[in-house]
C-alpha cells in the first residue's frame, strides 16, 4: 500500500508538468510566429566577442540565418525594409568573421539581389567576395547579371562577364555572352543562364521550386520574344498583339503564366507580364 | 644531470596527478561527446562541408584545451600551495627555479596529451564524414592545414600555461589566478584588433593622441598576442601559414613563455611557505 | 642547566647542522601591521649521529626553525648550515629525510610512486629504488596498499607512508617532525624501533615532539624551547640524573614556569 501512496503525488506532479509544458509550448509558438526580429550585432561587436572562435560564429550565424530565412518562405515577398535590414546585416557580420565564406555571398544574391531587388546591398557583398575568393568566377557573374538584368548597365555587365569568363570552371559561353550583351537580342536569355546556376547551387526544395517558376516563366518569355523576331522576318512588320502570333500561325497557342498574369506586347517589341510577382 | 632527473621527476608526478583528476576526465568526455555531435551539425549546412567540420573540430579542441588550462592546470599549482603538498617537492634537493621548470613542464605534458587525444578523435571523424559525402563538399580542405592549425593551438597553450605559472607564482589563491589568467587570455585575443583599428581609423577619425597611442603599444609589448594563433578560418578554407610566419610564431612563443618562467621563478624565490 | 661552552665550538667539526644567531618576525596585515617574532637570537648545534629533541609549548617557535631549516622560509639574521652547506643551497638537503608535521602528500599518487620520486631527486639509481622500496614498504606494514592511491589511506597509513617517503634514499639526516601523531601504539612501537635502529647507523635525527615520553625514551640531546628563545638545553643523563626516569615532564614545566629568570 505505502508505495502507491508515494506514487500518487509522482504521478501529479508529471500530470502537472505535461499540462504546463504544453501551455509554455504554446505561448512559445505564438511568440516565434509574430516574426521575432533576431539581432545580429554588426562585426564590430561579434568580431571580439567571438575571440578565437570567429570562424564558429560565422557558422552559427549563418546557420541562424538558414533558419529564419527557410521558416518564412512562404512570407519572403511580405518582408519589409526591417527583415531585409536584418538580413543584410547578419550576411555583412557572417562575412566580416569569415571573409572566405562563400554559402553567405551565394546567399547574399539569392536574396538580397533576387528575391528583394536590394541591389546595392548585393553588390557590395560581391565585391567583399571578389576581393576574398579571387578565383570564384561565380562572383564576377553575379555581378555582372546584376549589372545587366537590375541596373541595365551592359557596358560594365559585359566588362564582368569577361572578368568571369577567365576564372577557373567558368561556364565557356561566358565569354560570349560578353561579346554579344551590346547588341540587345534577347534579355531573357542571361537571365535564364542565371537562374539555371542559381538552381544547381540550392539545396533547399523550396528555394528550388521558387527559382524553377521564374525560369519558366522566363523560358517563355524567351521562346515569345522568339516567336515575335519571326513574325518580323515573316511579316515585315512589328505585330501589335501577341493574338497576331496565333493567327499567323506562328504559335498554336499563348503559354500561361505561372504566376497567373497575362503576357503582353510592349510597344518596343518586349515581352511583359502582368503579374507583379516576377519581378523585374 | 642531477637537475634535469629533478626536473623530469617533478614533471612525472605532476603529469600523474593532473590525468588521475577526475576532472580532466569530465571535460574529455565532454570534448568527446562535442566532436560526435559535430557530425550532426555540419549536416546541416549546405555547401561548405569541409570549412563547418574544421571549424567545429578546432573550435571543440581550444575549447577543451582553455578549460584544461583554467580548472585543471591552474588548481594543479594552487593545490600544491594550499594541500602543502610542496613540502613534498621543496624538501628534496629541488631550487624553486626547478620547481617552476618542472610544474611547468608537467603541466605541458598534460596539454600534448589531451590535444593528442582530440586531434586523433577529431581527424577520425573528419576522415570518416569525408569520405561519406561527395569530394565537391569537401574541396577546399586539407589535412596539412588542420595539421598547421593544430600546432598553432599547441603553440598557444604553451604559452598560455606561461602565463598560469607567472600568476600562480604571485597570486594566493586559485581564483586570483583565474581571474588574471583569463583577462589575459581575453586581452591577448583582442590586442591585435584594437591595435589596427587605432592605428588605421582612429588616426583618420582624429580621436587618437599620443597618450592613446603610447598606452597601445605598451600594451601590445607586455600583453601576449593570442590571436596571432588564431588560423582556424584559414585552416579551414584550406589556406596554409607561410614557414617564415610560424617559425616567427614558434620564436616568439619560446621567448615569451622563457621570460615568463624567468619571472615566475624569481618571484616564487622570495615566497615563503608557512 | 645549560651548556653554554658547547655553543660555541666552531662549525668545523663533525657537525651535521649548526643554527647561529636565528631570528625571524613575521609580519601580517596590510595597513596595521602586526609583527610576531617567531625566533630571536637561537643558536643550536646538532652533531653526527646525535638525536636531538625539540620541545615547547605551541607557538615556541620549533616548527619555524624547522621550516627555515628546510628552506621553506627565509632567515631574518644569522645562518643555518648542513654539514658545511648553507642550508639555502638545495644540494644540502640531498642527505635529508623529512617528515612533515601535517601529512599532506599528493592525493593521487601511490606509496611507490612517491617513493620513487623521493629517490630518483636524492640522487638514486632505479635499480636500487625498487628493492629498497619492497622492504621499506614491509617494514612499514603497507605492503598489502602500496598500488592504492594515497587518498584513501587512513592518518596512520600515511604517517607511515611519510616515513617511506623520509627513508627511502638512506639520507645521513633525518628532520622528524611530530612523527607519532596518528599512529596507533603498534604504530608507535613500529617508529621507536625505527628511530632506535636508524641512531644505531649513525644517522642524525632532530626529532618535534609534543609526547614527552618518547622524547624522553629516544633523545640524546633535549632543548626547550619558549616563545621563540631558545630556554635550555640538556642530555638525557643531566635529566635523569636531576628528575628521575621520567623527570622529563617535571623538568619541562620547571623550565617553562621559570621563565621570568634571564637565560645567561
Amino acid at each position: 500500500m505505502t508505495w502507491v501512496k508515494r506514487f500518487i503525488p509522482l504521478l501529479f506532479l508529471l500530470a502537472g508538468y505535461q499540462i504546463l509544458l504544453t501551455n509554455l509550448n504554446t505561448q512559445r509558438s505564438l511568440y516565434l510566429e509574430k516574426d521575432y526580429i533576431n539581432l545580429t550585432l554588426p562585426s564590430q561587436f561579434t568580431g571580439p566577442m567571438a575571440l578565437e572562435f570567429k570562424g564558429l560564429t560565422s557558422d552559427i550565424l549563418l546557420f541562424k540565418f538558414m533558419t529564419f530565412v527557410g521558416s518564412r518562405t512562404d512570407k519572403i515577398a511580405t518582408f519589409g525594409e526591417e527583415q531585409w535590414g536584418h538580413i543584410n546585416t547578419t550576411l555583412q557580420t557572417i562575412t566580416d568573421l569569415d571573409p572566405y565564406f562563400w554559402d553567405a555571398y551565394l546567399f547574399a544574391e539569392m536574396f538580397l539581389a533576387l528575391q528583394a531587388g536590394r541591389i546595392k546591398d548585393a553588390n557590395h557583398l560581391l565585391q567583399k567576395a571578389r576581393k576574398n575568393i579571387p578565383n570564384e568566377w561565380r562572383v564576377p557573374f553575379y555581378i555582372g547579371f546584376n549589372h545587366y538584368y537590375f541596373q541595365k548597365d551592359y557596358k560594365q555587365a559585359a566588362a564582368y562577364f569577361m572578368e568571369a569568363s577567365k576564372l577557373p570552371g567558368a561556364q565557356s559561353y561566358l565569354a560570349n555572352l560578353a561579346a554579344r550583351l551590346t547588341v540587345f537580342t534577347n534579355q531573357h536569355q542571361v537571365g535564364i543562364i542565371f537562374l539555371e546556376e542559381m538552381i544547381t547551387e540550392t539545396n533547399d526544395n523550396k528555394m528550388k521550386a521558387s527559382l524553377e517558376k521564374r525560369l519558366l516563366t522566363l523560358k517563355m518569355m524567351a521562346f515569345l520574344n522568339d516567336k515575335v523576331t519571326l513574325y518580323r522576318e515573316k511579316m515585315h512588320t512589328m505585330p501589335k498583339t501577341l493574338n497576331e502570333l496565333i493567327t499567323a500561325e506562328i504559335i498554336s497557342e499563348l503559354p500561361q503564366d505561372p504566376y497567373g498574369g497575362e503576357f503582353i506586347l510592349l510597344q518596343n517589341g518586349q515581352i511583359y507580364t502582368t503579374s507583379k510577382l516576377l519581378q523585374q | 644531470m642531477k637537475s634535469i632527473r629533478r626536473i623530469v621527476a617533478l614533471t612525472h608526478i605532476t603529469f600523474i596527478e593532473g590525468i588521475r583528476d577526475r576532472a580532466l576526465y569530465g571535460i574529455t568526455i565532454v570534448a568527446l561527446m562535442m566532436l560526435a555531435t559535430n557530425i550532426l551539425f555540419t549536416n546541416l549546412f549546405g555547401h561548405e562541408l569541409g570549412k563547418i567540420m574544421v571549424d567545429l573540430n578546432l573550435s571543440t579542441i581550444s575549447f577543451a584545451g582553455l578549460l584544461l588550462t583554467f580548472f585543471v592546470n591552474i588548481n594543479l599549482m594552487s593545490k600544491d600551495i594550499d594541500r602543502q603538498t610542496i613540502y613534498c617537492v621543496l624538501s628534496k634537493p629541488f631550487s624553486r627555479g626547478e620547481y617552476i621548470v618542472g610544474k611547468y613542464l608537467g603541466l605541458l605534458s598534460l596539454m600534448i596529451t589531451a590535444i593528442f587525444l582530440l586531434t586523433v578523435c577529431s581527424g577520425g571523424i573528419a576522415w570518416f564524414v569525408k569520405n561519406s559525402v561527395a569530394d565537391y563538399f569537401f574541396r577546399t580542405f586539407s589535412w596539412t592545414c588542420y595539421a598547421q592549425a593544430i600546432l598553432y593551438i599547441m603553440l598557444m597553450f604553451t604559452m598560455l600555461n606561461a602565463v598560469v605559472i607567472f600568476f600562480s607564482s604571485i597570486s594566493t589563491s586559485a581564483f586570483l589566478t583565474v581571474l588574471f589568467s583569463v583577462a589575459t587570455y581575453i586581452v591577448g585575443q583582442s590586442i591585435e584588433e584594437v591595435a589596427f583599428f587605432f592605428k588605421g581609423e582612429a588616426v583618420t577619425a582624429g580621436y587618437s593622441s599620443k597618450f592613446n597611442e603610447f598606452l597601445i603599444d605598451s600594451f601590445q609589448y607586455v600583453v601576449p598576442n593570442f590571436s596571432a594563433f588564431d588560423i582556424k578560418t584559414m585552416a579551414s578554407h584550406g589556406k596554409l601559414m607561410s614557414m617564415n610566419h610560424t617559425i616567427a610564431l614558434i620564436g616568439y612563443t619560446v621567448i615569451y613563455s622563457l621570460l615568463l618562467l624567468f619571472f615566475a621563478s624569481h618571484i616564487f624565490k622570495r615566497r615563503e611557505f608557512n | 642547566m645549560f651548556l653554554l661552552g658547547y655553543l660555541t665550538l666552531p662549525p668545523s667539526d663533525p657537525v651535521s647542522i649548526y643554527f647561529s644567531h636565528i631570528s625571524k618576525t613575521f609580519t601580517s596585515g596590510l595597513f596595521r601591521r602586526k609583527h610576531v617574532n617567531a625566533l630571536d637570537d637561537v643558536s643550536l648545534r646538532i652533531d653526527e649521529g646525535d638525536i636531538f629533541g625539540i620541545i615547547g609549548p605551541n607557538g615556541a617557535g620549533k616548527s619555524t626553525l624547522i621550516k627555515l631549516l628546510m628552506g621553506f622560509i627565509r632567515l631574518d639574521s644569522g645562518s643555518i648550515t648542513i654539514h658545511g652547506k648553507d642550508a639555502n643551497d638545495p644540494n644540502a638537503r640531498t642527505q635529508i629525510g623529512y617528515l612533515p608535521e601535517s601529512a599532506y602528500y599528493y592525493d593521487h599518487l601511490t606509496v611507490l610512486e612517491l617513493m620513487a620520486f623521493s629517490a630518483i631527486t636524492s640522487g638514486i639509481s632505479k635499480n636500487v629504488i625498487s628493492k629498497r622500496s619492497s622492504t621499506l614498504l614491509n617494514t612499514m606494514g603497507l605492503e598489502n596498499a602500496k598500488n592504492r592511491k594515497l587518498r584513501s589511506y587512513s592518518k596512520g597509513m600515511t604517517q607511515r607512508a611519510g616515513f617511506c617517503f623520509a627513508l627511502i634514499h638512506a639520507p645521513n639526516i633525518l628532520i622528524l617532525d611530530e612523527p607519532m601523531s596518528g599512529l596507533d601504539p603498534l604504530g608507535r612501537k613500529m617508529i621507536v624501533d625505527i628511530i632506535l635502529d636508524l641512531k644505531k647507523q649513525g644517522k642524525t635525527i632532530l626529532l618535534c615532539s609534543h609526547i614527552l615520553n618518547d622524547v624522553e625514551r629516544l633523545c640524546d640531546h633535549i632543548v626547550i624551547m619558549h616563545q621563540g628563545k631558545l630556554l635550555e638545553t640538556a642530555t638525557r643523563q643531566d635529566i635523569h640524573s636531576k628528575h628521575g626516569a621520567h623527570g622529563l615532564e617535571e623538568y619541562f614545566l620547571q623550565v617553562i614556569q621559570g621563565t621570568q629568570h634571564e637565560k645567561y
